[in-house]
């Protein structure tokens, strides 16, 4: 009779006889996230810890996501925002704004390629969002996931779960998502166009550019503070050439470091109890909407910069005006070879790409200033 | 809890959401726009003034 006793007591406390169908579904939705980063390398540094955090969540009776636990902690990292400028710091040692440098004109694809977040805003409000919900889901459009995380911790905290999501599994899926929109809107002989070799940039101004964009960004925007300081820190770290070891360790294993901690960390947003539910299926249809029409919106206007240049830019570039670094670029590069096997766009489309960081920064940090956060 | 921190400008509504978009869109053009024209002045100062190759400008400084 004990013995019946202890096997159902066991029985119990295993996570099988707490299973929902819900969490059924999150674990094959955390599945399908490592398939699709180690089968089909989709961003595997995002999607395989998303994966892993989806999936230890989804198994009851860890206790690992309740306060003390080892995913509870993690997850500090996200509602302190320690996490979004730390990525930024490695983001600004990893990158070269020199393409910005060069051709300065590209910034305004950062700018058309926003549309998608003003789109994604309204049709929340339409849906019956809270003002400060409708920013904070608009912002996914600017496919900048610490930016994301920024604006929906101060504005939307409850709906930083489902934002965070969706905002890095689009980046992750951008080659499945933008080149239909691509094809769809660039005619094939401009999608053949080889653009000219950029002016070389000096490394004088180079270390010049993170200076100004400091002094300038922060004091028209002083809401996105923590982002835009560590993002030209890092690129002055990058650039100023005495601290190289420094550069390479905060661009290169620092960034993967954190990229893996704040993945895990919205991984385990993705519980049954949070995800399963009207909310969370109307935020990833907007995201999707502010993704496309934005991509659409930044190749429009990369038609409309070709045309106005008799055919020197290729409009391929203008998708990767929204802000996933260097995802969108590396899409407009690889698009761009199915058509011209010698066209090599990628330093061409890290420009707009770079200017999409700018972007999306200055839009929050605009919509932050509109609805009077307190920081 | 939800917090709804203040929302001191714009109504919670959808003229409010479509005031704000229109905003947002116009003022970040601009803005960006307007960091281009600085990021012409760094060129432009780098042109005028190159760089030697140990560090200094030249006219020597």
């Amino acid at each position: 009779m004990d013995i019946i006793r202890m096997i159902q007591a066991m029985g119990s406390g295993t996570g099988i006889a707490n299973f929902t169908p819900a969490n059924i579904i999150m674990l094959s939705f955390g599945v399908l996230f490592i398939w699709f980063g180690i089968k089909k390398k989709y961003e595997p540094f995002l999607l395989v810890p998303l994966g892993i955090g989806c999936i230890l969540v989804n198994i009851p009776g860890t206790g690992l996501d309740a306060p003390g636990g080892l995913l509870y902690f993690n997850y500090q990292g996200i509602t302190h925002v320690i996490y979004p400028p730390l990525i930024f710091l490695g983001v600004g040692a990893m990158t070269d704004f020199g393409p910005l440098i060069a051709n300065p004109s590209t910034i305004l694809l950062g700018a058309a390629a926003h549309l998608g977040i003003f789109i994604a805003l309204v049709g929340a409000s339409i849906l019956g969002f809270h003002i400060n919900e409708a920013c904070a889901i608009g912002i996914i459009g600017g496919a900048d996931g610490p930016m994301a995380i920024y604006v929906a911790t101060k504005l939307a905290p409850h709906l930083l779960g489902p934002i965070a999501v969706a905002a890095y599994s689009y980046m992750a899926l951008l080659p499945l998502i933008q080149p239909p929109i691509m094809k769809l809107l660039v005619p094939l002989e401009e999608r053949k166009i080889a653009m000219e070799k950029m002016k070389p940039v000096s490394r004088r101004a180079k270390i010049v550019f993170p200076v100004v964009m400091i002094f300038v960004v922060l004091i028209l925007l002083p809401p996105i503070a923590p982002l835009i300081s560590c993002l030209m820190l890092g690129n002055l770290i990058r650039e100023c050439g005495v601290m190289e070891r420094v550069s390479a360790t905060i661009g290169g294993p620092f960034l993967d470091i954190i990229t893996t901690f704040i993945a895990i960390a919205i991984g385990t947003t993705m519980s049954a109890t949070n995800f399963a539910n009207m909310e969370t299926l109307k935020i990833v249809i907007l995201g999707l909407i502010a993704f496309c029409t934005g991509s659409a919106s930044g190749v429009l206007w990369a038609r409309f910069m070709c045309w106005m240049s008799k055919g020197k830019i290729n409009p391929l570039i203008g998708s990767a005006g929204i802000a996933a670094v260097p995802m969108a670029a590396r899409v407009s590069h690889n698009v761009g070879l199915l058509y011209n096997k010698r066209n090599y766009l990628i330093m061409h489309a890290m420009g707009p790409n770079l200017a999409g960081v700018l972007g999306t920064a200055v839009a929050g940090g605009i919509m932050l200033t509109l609805l009077g956060v307190k920081l | 809890m939800n917090v709804i921190i203040s929302t001191a400008i714009i109504s919670d509504n959808i003229q409010g959401a479509l005031a704000l978009s229109v905003f947002d869109f116009i003022a970040c053009f601009f803005v960006l726009w307007g960091i281009s024209f600085f990021i012409r002045g760094i060129s432009y100062f780098d042109e005028k003034y190159p760089s030697t190759p140990d560090g200094t400008t030249s006219k020597g400084e």
